[in-house]
């Protein structure tokens, strides 16, 4: 392959033609023409790896020395050398061309945002640490915190048309064998067309696509993720995204956090039935209210009832009608303090929740008690720790009140029924979402789990007073 | 490989599917029968029971824990396999339909009488459907958590015992019966159900002695029954308890906490779960039955088929008596069955067939358990070894 020089440096001009964020440098009087994209560029690097060489000593020596450090491109023709300049200059890589000789060197990754506590899971007790936008940093997170080899990280391409980087990472002799060849599998056949995100990834490798619930978990924190591996989970690290996803999972995982292991044992497993009465709070709530108010006045005792119908007086909707309005407008201002300003957003809350509830009420829109039932039932959502989880609630929330509206008790019956034959249904990676046996993980605390060396016996084995 | 069915869940199973709608009028048609003290008798069907349940599982045993499906299929021509088995099938999707049926009136009687039977018996249909569609691993695992959402429920009764008068047991015991045939099936049509372990047979753990779960099961639901009759014995006299329509409810109203007595509907409804659970083990076995005769996978079309003939049996204007009467046949046809069945297994000789028949069909249903290493032809379609619907 007999291509001049300055062959490489028009080729790759040409590819990255209107691309004028690919600076092309002729350094070292000329000898040796350097290209790179300068966004990408972490810029004191791009002077220890290029301009300290030829600091203090004349052009033929700097060449000498830089050409030592760098890596020598190859290809197996000239199209294929070309993607590979390519390849390197977009991944912020500083390619060299010397006497038709291809080289590069890596000058650090351009400025990615600092490890910061993560906003989405807020830490009492625990590392403050959050993954951020690179995948390369959010790894060395994990292993920082597992160091053995055993740890396996396999990265994939998983872009349709252009390159999009995952990474399946695993303990090998934790994982099980089964697991590990079912994520590899479905890693290898994803191709998508655009990846932004880790939750984007993980709901193309859902085992039901269009099921509600998530079979994915997606976390920011690195210690939630290096429990998840330890406990025998599949992890995959998407390239510019903070959101780590982990499979398979049970749906208990999804109201167990890694900071209840921090925690006494008395109080994370209060706070972990919490979340679970919470969870059945905002499912049931404003439907139990709409239920018991249109069909089955029989189950109230007489002053509550009296209370309820003082409250409803005025009020001009059917119990049903009544409730959506309410959690419609519960939904709108939850949706605009998440998507405002925080200042913005906390007067949003203020105006909503006390001004709006207020003047509803005063309206005769809706009754009093609908607007503690409501508010308990959005109070409820905010304890379950997942948010992916807690969107399908809210969801699943209005289906419930409609049938809680046109059969009453039976809707609501008929629609917990459903719910549960598809969770039992469902599975993540192929394992079961609703496992039997991990209950009593769940609830109990094992002290057999804690290293044998520091399992003390109790009180009455260590025979009497110590 | 299917994920086989655990004992204890095999065990709820069976518990949740025997407790059907007739327990509400159990001790009424008991007292009606047997007359004072009849509640003794209730462990005499236990005894039944679980004496059934022994010559299924040696007969099961002898045929390598295959299905009676299979062992029909294997053993007969055709078109006699055919009959045999397309027969029940329909009988089991009669018997689902029945239970839909017992239950919206129960729930018009208790709730409103404006309810809607034929709506509400479709909308449970619907909902059984769908259950028995997921397969019998599904099945079973929704019947603990269903079991986990009612069993409490027992504990309030237990309550009553400082209200019953005691001076109600002092007669003899079964004085005053009036004995039928009707009668008597129709009490054992309150442990019903159970028989369906001639086609579940496949899906248990093979190292299990399921018998002893079977048993347990029974003995439990007999003594849930019995202490039922018990109370209800206990807190009416005899000649009024036999004019009660569903006794049961009646003990929930006459409880001593307060808020239970608000609620007492309510728990009535959590009874549905039962309900859905029975008719859908029913649906499902007949659905078993009919993929039996099947060459390829015809589960959709099968399922098409069973819920158009429940959803036209809603539609036939039947009235109390004729559902009543429906109910009977049906279980009296059902007994016969159940006997020809036992009969069947202990008549036919062993014959190896897994390679041709009964392999198939586990993969058919229970396929939600999963193979793990199921290659996945897609990204998004990576769910090949879950059943889809």
């Amino acid at each position: 392959m007999s291509v001049v020089q300055s062959d490489w440096v028009e080729l790759t001009r040409k590819m990255f033609v209107n691309a004028n964020d690919l600076t092309v440098e002729a350094i070292l009087g000329g000898q040796i023409t350097v290209m790179y994209i300068h966004h990408l560029l972490n810029k004191n690097e791009y002077h220890q790896v290029i301009t300290s060489f030829a600091q203090d000593s004349d052009s033929d020596t700097a060449l000498k020395r830089l050409m030592s450090v760098w890596n020598p491109l190859q290809g197996h023709n000239e199209q294929d050398m070309l993607d590979k300049i390519a390849e390197h200059i977009v991944n912020g890589d500083i390619v060299g061309v010397y006497n038709n000789q291809v080289g590069m060197i890596s000058s650090g990754a351009a400025s990615f945002r600092a490890i910061q506590t993560s906003a989405k899971e807020n830490v009492i007790t625990g590392p403050h640490d959050a993954f951020v936008e690179s995948a390369e940093i959010n790894a060395s997170l994990i292993r920082r915190r597992i160091r053995t080899p055993r740890l396996k990280s396999i990265k994939y391409n998983i872009g349709k048309d252009f390159p999009f980087y995952a990474y399946l990472i695993y303990i090998e002799g934790v994982a099980e064998e089964d697991v590990i060849s079912e994520a590899c599998i479905r890693m290898e056949n994803l191709h998508m067309r655009e990846v932004l995100d880790g939750n984007e990834v993980a709901k193309q490798l859902d085992d039901t696509p269009f099921a509600v619930f998530p079979q994915w978990i997606g976390t920011e924190r690195p210690d939630s993720v290096t429990q998840y591996l330890l406990n025998g989970k599949v992890a995959i690290l998407t390239d510019n995204s903070p959101t780590v996803v982990v499979a398979p999972v049970n749906f208990l995982d999804f109201f167990a956090v890694i900071g209840d292991n921090y925690e006494r044992w008395h109080f994370s497993r209060f706070i972990r039935l919490l979340r679970l009465f919470a969870f059945t709070l905002t499912l049931m709530l404003s439907a139990f209210y709409v239920a018991v108010t249109t069909y089955h006045y029989q189950f109230i005792p007489p002053t509550l009832l009296e209370t309820m119908i003082t409250s409803r007086l005025r009020v001009p909707f059917e119990p049903m009608m009544e409730a959506l309005l309410m959690e419609g407008v519960i939904e709108i201002l939850r949706e605009a303090g998440a998507r405002l300003p925080t200042k913005i957003a906390q007067t949003i809350g203020i105006v909503g929740g006390l001004v709006i509830g207020q003047a509803i009420v005063q309206a005769g829109l809706t009754g009093n008690v609908l607007i503690v039932a409501v508010a308990s039932s959005a109070l409820a959502s905010f304890i379950i720790p997942n948010y992916t989880l807690e969107t399908s609630m809210r969801a699943l929330r209005f289906i419930n009140i409609i049938l809680a509206g046109l059969m009453g008790y039976f809707g609501i019956v008929i629609f917990i029924s459903l719910i549960i034959t598809r969770l039992c249904h469902l599975r993540s990676l192929n394992k079961e979402y609703i496992d039997l046996s991990y209950f009593a993980d769940f609830f109990f605390w094992s002290k057999e789990k804690r290293p044998r060396s520091v399992v003390q016996k109790s009180y009455f084995r260590r025979g009497g007073r110590s | 490989m299917n994920t086989p069915i655990k004992g204890y869940a095999f065990a709820i199973l069976l518990f949740m599917i025997v407790r059907g709608i007739i327990f509400f009028q159990l001790p009424s048609l008991v007292t009606k029968e047997f007359g004072t003290n009849s509640w003794v008798m209730l462990y005499a069907y236990t005894a039944l029971v679980i004496g059934h349940m022994y010559l299924i599982y040696k007969g099961s045993k002898k045929h390598k824990h295959a299905s009676i499906w299979t062992i029909i299929h294997t053993h007969f021509p055709k078109p006699i396999a055919t009959i045999f088995i397309v027969i029940p099938s329909l009988l089991f999707w009669v018997i689902s339909f029945n239970l839909a049926n017992a239950y919206a009136r129960v729930l018009q009687f208790t709730s409103d009488p404006s309810v809607n039977i034929r709506t509400i018996s479709i909308i449970i249909l619907a909902v059984v459907l769908f259950t028995a569609a997921h397969g019998l691993y599904t099945i079973t695992k929704t019947s603990v958590l269903y079991y986990l959402f009612s069993f409490w429920i027992v504990f309030f009764e237990l309550l009553q015992f400082n209200d019953i008068e005691f001076v109600r047991y002092t007669p003899f015991f079964l004085k005053n019966g009036h004995l039928s045939f009707n009668g008597i099936l129709d009490i054992l049509g309150a442990f019903l159900a159970y028989e369906t372990i001639m086609f579940m047979t496949p899906y248990l753990e093979k190292n299990t002695k399921w018998i002893t779960y079977a048993a347990l099961s029974a003995f439990v639901i007999g003594t849930y029954y019995t202490m039922y009759c018990f109370l209800a014995q206990g807190l009416l006299p005899v000649e009024q308890i036999q004019d009660v329509r569903f006794v049961v409810l009646r003990l929930y109203g006459a409880t001593q906490i307060n808020a239970l007595e608000y609620i007492t509907d309510l728990l009535f409804i959590t009874f549905i779960f039962s309900a859905i659970l029975t008719a859908s083990v029913y649906t499902w076995s007949g659905l078993e039955g009919l993929k039996t005769l099947q060459t390829k996978d015809r589960h959709k079309e099968n399922l098409l088929i069973a819920g158009v003939i429940m959803i036209t049996l809603c539609y036939v204007p039947f009235n109390f008596d004729e559902s009543k009467l429906l109910f009977s046949i049906s279980n009296i046809i059902l007994v016969c069955i159940i006997v020809i069945f036992t009969l069947l297994y202990f008549i036919l000789p062993y014959k190896d067939n897994k390679a041709s028949t009964d392999t198939a069909n586990c993969d058919n249903t229970t396929n939600q358990a999963g193979t793990t290493s199921a290659p996945a032809s897609s990204s998004s379609s990576s769910s090949e070894g879950v059943t889809q619907l």
